[in-house]
């Protein structure tokens, strides 16, 4: 496999690009505390 | 028709000895430039090419040739060619020269690099690089793992407007990219069993006979037709394809997304889409169905300027064909709407059930992951280092690395304004920006004459060159290069089968060469460029064999772009698991990364900037639509203007105009014109185009002379006939991709001589630009 | 392939339906019989673009052979084909002895058989 981080033509990994809140599943950018849907606490990132 | 020819004569092995000559079967990529890599036949004598002719063996040109290749010899012996490192000795512009070593050359590159390392900072070098050949990762490997700049361009593309937006909206749709099937990933071709014919392609936005983009050889187009398929072609202007289609679609220029999102309206409305792919493996077509309602026939027919009836025509023959390709090309980036565009063509095809079928859109990845062209060696910069990227953190794209470019616009804008930074240093290799890819180019040109210090690879002199190189290396050509090709499939050898003309180095001897003096810490573990290749074929999980027995191989197709279903099969997930490579693993209708960057997650039309629609006011002055850029048999982009045999094909600069308009406009075929709007005009030679629409003219690109004199003033008149002083730099699409180069206005009138006492080229470089532009 | 013994009139058919003016043909012939600019071994010729009444368009090119053209004798006799047929990118032409190529010449419209 070659990776976006290696420079290959494939996506980001995308963890790091969209977290899912756990309440109500909204796409969130991971910088987020809170869902911007819900107002749900988003997960830390480890 | 591909059969018959002598197999005692055209073998298959990589060399032999055919009398005097020396065959070397290999493949040919760059330079001179080209988006292919056909399989040739080399014939040399005493390490002189004499003869070169294609290789009936290789699956995917089988034995044709266009004239680039046809001609090779004139090219590659052309005594315009570079033949050794010179060093400006008048001033920049004069195109005075001294000869010298490379030693001396790479000397004063150290030096520079050294000085501009302890004063500036490395990430004031920025490099500038051409479209997709084969001198994409050698300048990135420069760039980032020799010199640690984090800034690499396109060479003032505005909008990363090649295949970036359809690459992109592809990896952001379905976590890959999709060509169209014509056979082409598999070595039997058209006799693999699990094949099928398309039944219809739509050709959108390319004339791929004459361009031959993306890796796509245009004439397996007409190997579809003569076994059947039938043509939708959505084109401007009439070309042979769209003749020969049973439906032309003949759009105004910059309109391609509300074209697909008319098709999208009628093939939900009407029913005709595939439910188990849509049911199974998408995400978010509750939404599209919403969005689709905002894009009825009657509504795109008016934006467009295609009949209502066809558009509906047209939706209804390609969904109800199976499968069904798309063909798409240049012209869906090079507009304001291009990701949108782009998106919404993505949509056609998953909607349909053509994505990874036989005949319909496969899912392609270069082959054996080998090839990371712009992308490579990013991994050699830091972080902090990557948080000087220039204006990369002003487009979510760019910024989360589906892009590994700086976007151009943004360092047009560095380099007029000095900030973040002022560059020091241009590293251009196998780019010719003014000449050809940089939108408003009397504006580049003034903003690259701030820049100290600019170095230059290419195989000719030009303009770019005189203007503001302080050394310009020579680059040797394909069949004078060891190198290799994985762009797409198959995995090719480039397989030196000439001496290198005069002094000439390939860019990979160049990279080596480089790395050496500069960082011995990473290069120093290649002896040559034979087992740096070798490292680069097999390293992170590449092939289990060296760079030579890829040169006994010829050609190695991967088994994995020739599987169709990959999703299903569980081939694209690095968990294994079935699905796309995507947040929800689905392919993406509404895309939930656009809406975390800000973006509408639906495709939407956008108008062109300028436009009867948008300024109204402007089309009384300039009544025209102008779109640029379509192709020349023969010659690539700016390239190949020096040879005489091209030249007897393209003598002139020429632009399409419909009898009728010309007419009005008291302009005879043959006619040199002016082609002027509030930027600035350029002259070209009007010839008639019957089908062009009446209100769209079109110009042609990268045209220079090298037969004129290379010193400013003339410069060998780049500006003169240049239909990118009409062009705009700074005006993109919301997503920071795409840009409109193929959609905006001008008007058309006779030269005379009243009106042409001074050259567009001396008013640029000595008169400060077109004064109208400062308006 | 290789040319008979049987003074057989040898010549090129060529399907002009799908010609698309690449000129690869013109410059193959040139770079094999070592011609000058201006110069032509065969030589593409442009019918159209025009409408028909139904609507559809009319749009042919042609390559005719001209006197300079020796169908490749050189190449032939090394067992190639004629550079022409070789390298046309749409692989619509064929050589061979006329009365073979005029067999062929009835399976479809739109094909023109030249004999030297």
């Amino acid at each position: 496999m070659c990776s976006n981080d290696k420079g290959g033509f494939v996506p980001p990994d995308a963890n790091k690009l969209v977290a899912r809140c756990p309440a109500c599943k909204a796409f969130n950018s991971p910088k987020n505390i809170k869902c911007k849907k819900c107002g749900a606490d988003m997960p830390k990132k480890s | 028709m591909f059969e018959d020819f002598n197999m005692e004569l055209y073998r298959t092995e990589a060399r032999w000895q055919e009398g005097e000559y020396t065959v070397t079967r290999t493949s040919v990529w760059t330079a001179p430039g080209c988006h292919n890599g056909c399989g040739v036949l080399l014939y040399s004598k005493n390490g002189k090419l004499e003869k070169i002719e294609g290789d009936p063996n290789a699956p995917f040109n089988r034995g044709r040739l266009c004239l680039r290749c046809i001609n090779m010899i004139e090219q590659v012996y052309s005594n315009d060619r570079l033949k050794w490192p010179l060093k400006r000795v008048g001033e920049k512009g004069d195109n005075k020269w001294q000869r010298i070593t490379w030693d001396e050359a790479y000397d004063i590159i150290e030096a520079k690099y050294n000085e501009i390392k302890d004063n500036h900072g490395v990430e004031s070098i920025a490099t500038l690089v051409g479209t997709g050949r084969n001198s994409m990762w050698q300048p990135a490997v420069i760039t980032r793992a020799i010199f640690g700049s984090p800034n690499l361009c396109f060479g003032f593309l505005s909008g990363d407007s090649c295949y970036q937006p359809r690459m992109t909206a592809n990896l952001i749709k379905l976590g890959d990219c999709v060509i169209s099937d014509c056979s082409q990933t598999h070595p039997l071709r058209e006799k693999n069993s699990e094949w099928k014919k398309p039944e219809v392609i739509v050709v959108w936005g390319n004339n791929p006979l004459v361009s031959n983009g993306d890796g796509f050889m245009g004439h397996w187009i007409v190997d579809m037709m003569r076994l059947g398929t039938k043509l939708i072609v959505v084109d401007p202007a009439l070309t042979w394809l769209a003749a020969k289609a049973d439906i032309w679609l003949r759009g105004r220029p910059g309109t391609d997304a509300a074209l697909a999102l008319g098709f999208l309206n009628v093939i939900i409305n009407e029913d005709l889409y595939d439910h188990d792919f849509v049911e199974n493996w998408t995400y978010g077509f509750e939404d599209l169905v919403e969005r689709v309602k905002e894009y009825p026939p009657e509504k795109v027919a008016d934006i467009t300027w295609i009949p209502k009836d066809q558009i509906v025509e047209a939706a209804r023959m390609y969904a109800k064909a199976k499968p069904a390709a798309i063909q798409w090309g240049l012209a869906i980036d090079m507009q304001m709407a291009a990701m949108e565009a782009s998106g919404a063509i993505t949509d056609l095809m998953a909607l349909t059930g053509n994505i990874d079928v036989p005949g319909g859109n496969i899912i392609q990845r270069y082959a054996y992951n080998r090839s990371k062209k712009y992308g490579s060696a990013i991994e050699y910069i830091p972080e902090e280092m990557l948080l000087k990227r220039i204006g990369t953190y002003e487009s979510p794209i760019h910024e989360s690395g589906y892009t590994p470019f700086i976007p151009p616009d943004k360092l047009l804008e560095c380099l007029e304004t000095g900030r973040p930074y002022p560059v020091q240093m241009l590293w251009l290799q196998g780019t010719n920006p003014i000449a050809n890819m940089a939108g408003e180019a009397p504006r580049v040109y003034a903003a690259m004459k701030k820049v100290p210090f600019c170095v230059v690879v290419d195989l000719f002199m030009t303009p770019s060159a005189v203007a503001f190189a302080d050394l310009v290396l020579p680059a040797a050509m394909s069949v004078e290069r060891d190198s290799f090709r994985a762009w797409w499939t198959p995995l090719r050898s480039i397989a030196r089968g000439a001496e290198q003309y005069e002094q000439s180095k390939s860019d990979e001897e160049i990279v080596l060469d480089l790395g050496k003096r500069i960082r011995p810490d990473r290069f120093d573990k290649y002896k040559d460029v034979n087992e740096y290749l070798t490292q680069l074929l097999k390293e992170d999980g590449g092939v289990d064999y060296d760079f030579d027995t890829l040169v006994e191989r010829v050609n190695d197709f991967w088994d994995w772009d020739y599987t169709y279903q990959k999703h299903e099969k569980g081939l694209l997930r690095s968990d294994g698991q079935p699905g796309f490579v995507t947040p929800t693993g689905l392919y993406e209708f509404t895309s939930p990364l656009f809406d975390v960057w800000g973006f509408d997650m639906l495709p939407k039309h956008i108008e062109p900037v300028e436009g009867p629609y948008t300024t109204p006011e402007l089309m009384r002055e300039f009544p025209l639509i102008l779109t640029t850029g379509n192709r020349l048999w023969g010659c690539f982009h700016s390239e190949h203007r020096q040879l005489p045999t091209m030249r007897e094909i393209h003598p002139d600069p020429m632009m399409d105009i419909n009898p009728q308009t010309a007419k009005e406009l008291g302009i005879n075929e043959g006619d040199w014109v002016w082609l002027e709007n509030r930027r600035g005009r350029c002259k070209q030679k009007a010839r008639f185009n019957i089908g062009l629409d009446p209100k769209v003219v079109r110009g042609e690109h990268g045209w220079w002379f090298p037969e004129k004199e290379g010193a400013e003033p003339t410069l060998y008149g780049v500006f003169d006939s240049n239909i990118n002083n009409l062009t705009t730099m700074g005006v993109h699409g919301p997503t920071h991709y795409g840009a409109p180069y193929k959609s905006t206005v001008c008007k058309v009138y006779k030269v005379t001589p009243e009106n042409d006492r001074v050259s567009p080229t001396e008013i640029v470089t000595r008169m400060g630009g077109f004064s109208y532009a400062k308006r | 392939m290789q040319k008979g013994e049987d003074n057989a009139r040898y010549g090129l058919l060529i399907d002009y339906e799908y010609c698309t003016n690449c000129h690869t043909c013109e410059v193959a012939c040139k770079k094999e019989l070592g011609l000058k600019p201006g110069e032509y071994g065969i030589k593409v010729l442009e019918d159209g673009p025009r409408q028909n009444p139904s609507g559809k368009w009319e749009w042919s090119y042609l390559p005719v052979p001209t006197s300079l053209c020796n169908l490749c004798e050189k190449r032939v006799a090394e067992g190639r084909k004629p550079t022409c047929v070789h390298h046309c990118q749409s692989g619509i032409m064929y050589y061979g002895p006329v009365e073979e190529l005029a067999k062929k010449l009835a399976e479809k419209p739109k094909m023109v058989l030249y004999s030297k």
